[in-house]
């Protein structure tokens, strides 16, 4: 009796307290955004567009700032500020801040800049702040512009519109180099008069209004821009850190796009055609399967092959992806759509008995390996390929840590890891797997060392001949096929998932995506 | 008095040494660095080995714990280790945001709780003391994440009354304010049901309704003076732990203040802001309980008594 | 509402202040029930004074506080009985109209004054308040009565501003009695209002009381265990044990023509100065549980004089002069007297 009245006063107390919410609640207003629109030519366009941001968020308005590594910077930074040259896919480079550009060996490079070009707080574009820009950007090594400009030897301005760039030597991805965002031209005169909010200052088509750390960026269209006003005329860019609510803002306007809808709503999102439109991306960045090329058992390349063939991609894809990514097809380790992919490597098939072969043939006797992995997605597939791996008879253990703990764990110099199930970043230039595969890479978690794979990149660079550049990287490429110190497992594909009616989103591989022109047509 | 504010205010001292040199070796002990989350696929080893100078890494940690309280203690929180920005300056640019929403749930709190304590402590025994003890233990026992997740799947989805998220305009406010309110309604409610219970037993209530004094105001100037104390701790404390910012609220609302500053410092091992904004609320903290303290001299002229007998005797005629 | 015509009666008896009767209290507690009242009536005129003489638990706070109509709800259920305040039919009227009653007409003075003032708000305005609530003066020209009442109880009016804390007990009492009779109340109920102060500060707050008392012509209930008060204040007596009023008569008549055994009981526990060497003669025994009151006369387990009749039934009421009434079956047979009356010559 006791029991049953406690339970009918917390059951009351439960429709009391829920009722007196719904009651305070019907007094306040709307919390939709009550985004007005712009007419033109009887297409009405939302005025206001909040776009949730993917989990990388933007630590700092400053391409040239340690912090600003991470994609969803490179959205607010491409908005923002402009490049010297525009980089128009497959290796085609158009002009940009800079109408034209001369070089004759790819180590001097002229650049003859547009007269009609103003920074957000009134000053002119001139050459003298290219030059500061680029010293500026050399200056503050681990910034993500300081990979981007630090090759440059000297730079200096021959007059108000032309600027000289000597490299320390040939290169000849430098063009890929300054198109990117991080390369962005800044203005001289702003930073040095406010050295933290300076950087907010760029030639772009958007201008910033307000900023929190991590949290939102709101840009406002500029209506000075030298080129295309955007038809959208306020953006937020924000961070949702409970993954949960970001299907909720959506579905309930208060974002219009969203960058990292869990996967598990992908399909509901997809079907939900009259209320939704969803863009798929597929990254360049590969999952992946790294050995510790110094360990005893890893290091053994019959173990590193039983291990590739016992693995069953389509399965990971399945199960820890929910079907949304594209499974590794070829032998090569390489970006999903980076340069010079040799397509005739071929992949090591799924075959038990093979592997089998392969495991009686190496070192391994029953040892436990310990395989450490990071974020949810990957750590689920470091546990399918553990239960695939026992298959043949090899034991594992998954050590789950986070992002940074990754990197601490296996550098090339000091790898405490024996296997790594991990995702890594690849851009869209050949240059860029060197962090893979040169000793001391970012990214060589592997500890993966080859002479001739050294000799080969130095080489690489230096070929301005797009032909021979792709014999060397093809060359590189097979050689690492046959060491095997990576896996290459699958490409995940994500789905950017809007409400009915965005356009003009222009994505990449690298999701390095380019809101500028998104806009919303109203019905 | 004074003397004993700046006593209190000296026991800061310790506090902040210790605190800070918690966050310093639990940071260290974490796997990565802060310079993990900067490596790109175009640096040089010569690059990293320099930004592990610049950041001191190549150094043991105490050298950084000492180098960074040495500037503590001349005034200088120092710099984010990620973004470079004054530690001080994000503090300060993320903490209205907290200190608004910490304001409007304490608010909500005590509004809510203390009517519900007294009524709960003058029918205790009742049905209705029940139900509001099962709404405590309610308030309570549920986890704020949980708590307000229910509340944004019903307010902000299905009935889409309120956002789902953001810190703009005063619809924005509700539902984290219910969700950080509510266990601290619970927690209040509970405590000045027993506050009150205590003095509605009182002899001094009996001289007061012996004297023809309304009911009402037997309960408000008589007995809630009295039972003040332990509820005005309770409502200190809640704002003060609301001022550290809650890290699961504010991330549940993508609450841009001090909780999610931390959160995100820790994630990417920015020590120096972590640290920072660790001390800034371990400052608030003791601040606020000092007022409180300060207050129940105000409530209380037997504490307001004893204050001001350090520097005064007073007479006590027998 | 009725007002005129409780005024009438007041004249018609004779200025009658209090009338208590046929009073029963229970305190209903979840297990049992406690009987702190049984059937206890008597009354006062103005200016008189009344002692509710009797053992801790006999029931004379809860009569006190029923007459307030105070008795702390729940637990305590007044069962049965009517109490005529100046008039006013205390059990039937509205939480409204007695707090209009309280404090004005009829005030108490408490136990303990230790706990009985708020700590929190100065004397000053603890007088004040019911100053303001029955007089609806403003608050500076009740906070000056308040100054003048402390004058009155022997505090320098400029103390009070200050709080409880800052006095003594006895001084503490003052400030409650100048509470008690800051509006002139017709009635004053004093709950042993020396028993928690030192010897020497009882006799000042007594004759305080007494000198306040005559000055202003108030009627006061006085509630002690202290025969010695009695004999100093009290007009009537009123001896009760278990919840009932074993013996009621004036002064003299319960003092010098004692009848009931219990009363006798409680004298021949008092040490006798003139004689030192005569032993203390406690009352043996202890007082009946009230949660379970014997079925004849509670007092019989402890009676030397009790009778198997006494046991069995309720002791009969007899009226042994005008003014003095006693509840005892013994007397039931002619001859009986109880010691004390022996020793004194037996023959009053």
């Amino acid at each position: 009796m006791k029991r049953f009245k406690l339970v009918l006063a917390v059951m009351l107390c439960v429709l009391s307290c829920f009722f007196f919410l719904a009651g305070c609640g019907s007094d306040q207003g709307n919390g939709k955004d009550s985004g007005e629109d712009t007419e033109a030519g009887g297409v009405k366009y939302r005025e206001e567009l909040d776009v949730i941001i993917d989990n990388t968020k933007i630590a700092i308005l400053d391409p040239h700032s340690p912090a600003a590594g991470t994609s969803s910077a490179t959205w607010a930074f491409q908005m923002i500020y402009d490049t010297l040259v525009a980089d128009l896919g497959d290796g085609q480079f158009g002009p940009d801040l800079a109408t034209r550009w001369e070089t004759e060996d790819w180590q001097h490079f002229t650049f003859h800049l547009r007269d009609d070009v103003y920074f957000h707080n009134g000053e002119k574009l001139t050459a003298a702040d290219v030059v500061y820009t680029v010293e500026r950007a050399k200056e503050n090594p681990g910034s993500a512009g300081h990979d981007k400009l630090s090759i440059v030897e000297s730079v200096q301005a021959v007059d108000e519109h032309t600027v000289e760039m000597t490299l320390q030597s040939v290169n000849v991805e430098f063009l890929y180099y300054i198109s990117d965002s991080r390369a962005s031209i800044l203005n001289q005169k702003a930073i040095e008069a406010d050295p933290e909010k300076g950087t907010w200052i760029g030639t772009g088509a958007w201008t910033v209004s307000d900023f929190a750390s991590n949290e939102y960026v709101v840009l406002e269209a500029n209506e000075n821009y030298w080129g295309e006003i955007p038809k959208t005329k306020k953006m937020t860019l924000k961070y949702v850190a409970e993954e949960s609510t970001r299907l909720m803002q959506l579905e309930n306007g208060e974002a219009q796009v969203c960058f990292s809808i869990n996967a598990n709503d992908y399909d509901y999102v997809e079907s939900q055609t009259d209320k939704f439109v969803t863009f798929p991306f597929t990254s360049n960045n590969n999952s992946y399967i790294a050995f510790n090329m110094n360990d005893p058992i890893c290091g053994d390349l019959n173990f590193r092959k039983a291990v590739a063939s016992a693995i069953d991609r389509e399965e990971m894809v399945a199960s820890a992806f929910n079907g949304y990514g594209e499974v590794n097809t070829l032998g090569t380790f390489w970006g999903f759509r980076t340069e010079f992919k040799n397509e005739n490597i071929p992949i090591i098939p799924k075959d038990l008995e093979k592997a089998k072969e392969y495991l009686a043939q190496s070192n391994y006797n029953g040892e436990t390996v310990e395989i450490v992995s990071a974020i949810p997605d990957l750590i689920k597939t470091a546990q399918i390929v553990q239960a695939q791996l026992a298959e043949i008879g090899i034991n594992t253990t998954i050590k789950e840590t986070d992002p940074p703990g990754i990197s601490a764990y296996a550098t090339y110099a000091d790898n405490k890891a024996q296997m790594i199930v991990y995702v890594g970043g690849i851009s869209l230039n050949a240059g860029s797997t060197k962090a893979y595969f040169y000793p001391y890479g970012s990214y060589n978690r592997a500890s993966y060392k080859n002479d001739e794979v050294i000799a080969l990149y130095d080489l690489a660079v230096s070929q301005a001949d797009p032909a021979e550049r792709e014999a060397t990287y093809h060359k590189i490429q097979e050689i690492v096929a046959e060491d095997l110190p990576y896996i290459n497992l699958m490409n995940t594909t994500f789905l950017v998932c809007c409400a009915k009616g965005v356009e003009g989103l222009k994505l990449s591989n690298l999701a390095y995506h380019d809101l500028t022109y998104m806009y919303m047509i109203e019905e | 008095m004074l003397r004993y504010v700046i006593r209190r205010l000296l026991w800061l001292i310790p506090v902040l040494l210790c605190v800070s040199l918690l966050i310093y070796v639990l940071m260290d002990l974490a796997p990565g660095t802060v310079i993990d989350s900067m490596i790109t696929e175009q640096m040089t080893p010569e690059d990293i080995e320099k930004l592990r100078q610049e950041y001191d890494l190549d150094k043991p940690v105490i050298y950084r714990y000492v180098k960074y309280m040495w500037g503590f203690f001349h005034g200088d929180l120092g710099k984010s280790q990620v973004t470079g920005l004054s530690v001080w300056d994000s503090f300060i640019s993320r903490f209205p945001a907290t200190l608004k929403l910490s304001l409007v749930s304490v608010v909500f709190g005590a509004v809510l709780a203390i009517p519900i304590g007294i009524f709960a402590a003058q029918r205790a025994g009742t049905i209705w003391d029940n139900l509001t003890t099962g709404f405590t233990l309610i308030g309570t026992s549920m986890p704020s994440f949980w708590l307000g997740l229910l509340l944004l799947i019903l307010f902000a989805y299905k009935i889409q009354l309120f956002p789902a998220g953001g810190y703009q305009g005063p619809s924005s406010y509700v539902l984290p304010a219910i969700t950080s309110g509510l266990m601290m309604t619970a927690i209040t409610a509970r405590q000045t049901r027993s506050s009150m219970l205590e003095v509605l037993r009182a002899d001094y209530l009996r001289t007061a309704r012996a004297k023809g004094v309304p009911e009402r105001l037997v309960i408000r100037r008589h007995a809630l003076k009295n039972a003040w104390i332990p509820i005005l701790t309770t409502i200190g404390m809640g704002l003060s732990r609301f001022l550290a910012g809650s890290a699961v609220i504010e991330t549940v609302f993508s609450w841009p203040g001090i909780g999610r500053l931390t959160v995100e410092a820790v994630s990417q091992r920015d020590v120096t802001l972590a640290c920072g904004c660790v001390i800034m609320t371990s400052i608030l903290y003791v601040i606020i309980l000092l007022i409180v303290d300060l207050l129940y001299a105000f409530v209380d002229p037997r504490i307001r008594g004893k204050y001001a007998s350090g520097s005064r005797k007073r007479k006590v005629t027998a | 509402m009725g007002s005129e015509i409780n005024d009438r009666t007041v004249q018609d008896n004779k200025e009658l202040v209090l009338e208590v009767e046929d009073l029963i209290v229970h305190y209903v507690l979840q297990e049992e029930t406690v009987e702190a009242v049984n059937g206890v009536s008597f009354s006062l005129e103005r200016g008189k004074t009344i002692g509710l003489v009797g053992e801790t638990g006999a029931g004379k706070t809860t009569t006190a506080l029923a007459i307030m109509n105070l008795v702390p709800d729940p637990p305590g259920v007044i069962k049965n009985g009517t109490i005529t305040v100046c008039g006013h039919k205390m059990l039937d009227l509205s939480a409204n109209q007695l707090e209009k009653i309280r404090g004005k007409d009829v005030s108490m003075i408490f136990q303990d004054p230790m706990t009985s003032l708020n700590p929190v708000l100065t004397v000053g305005d603890q007088i004040a308040e019911s100053v303001m609530l029955h007089e609806n003066l403003s608050y500076s020209k009740a906070f000056k009565r308040a100054q003048e009442m402390l004058e009155m109880v022997g505090i320098p009016g400029t103390r009070a501003t200050e709080y409880p804390h800052q006095f003594s007990g006895g001084m503490k009492q003052r400030v409650g009695i100048a509470i008690a009779l800051a509006c002139n109340p017709k009635l004053l109920l004093a709950d042993e209002p020396t028993t928690a102060l030192d010897v020497t500060i009882q006799a000042q707050v007594l004759d305080m009381i007494d000198d306040l008392k005559r000055e202003l012509g108030t009627a006061l209930v006085m509630i002690t265990h202290d025969l010695g008060i009695v004999a100093k204040t009290c007009d009537l007596v009123a001896v009760m044990y278990a919840g009932r009023i074993v013996e009621y008569g004036t002064l003299e008549d319960v003092f010098d023509r004692t009848m009931h055994p219990y009363t006798e009981g409680l004298f021949n526990s008092l040490p006798d100065i003139s004689n030192r060497k005569s032993q203390l003669q406690p009352i043996p025994g202890l007082m009946p549980d009230p949660t379970n009151l014997p079925r004849g006369c509670a007092f019989a387990p402890r009676c030397r004089y009790a009778t198997a009749a006494c046991r069995e039934e309720q002791p009969s009421r007899r009226e042994v002069s005008e003014t003095h009434t006693v509840y005892c079956s013994a007397y039931d047979d002619p001859n009986f007297q109880i010691e004390r009356t022996r020793g004194r010559g037996g023959n009053g």
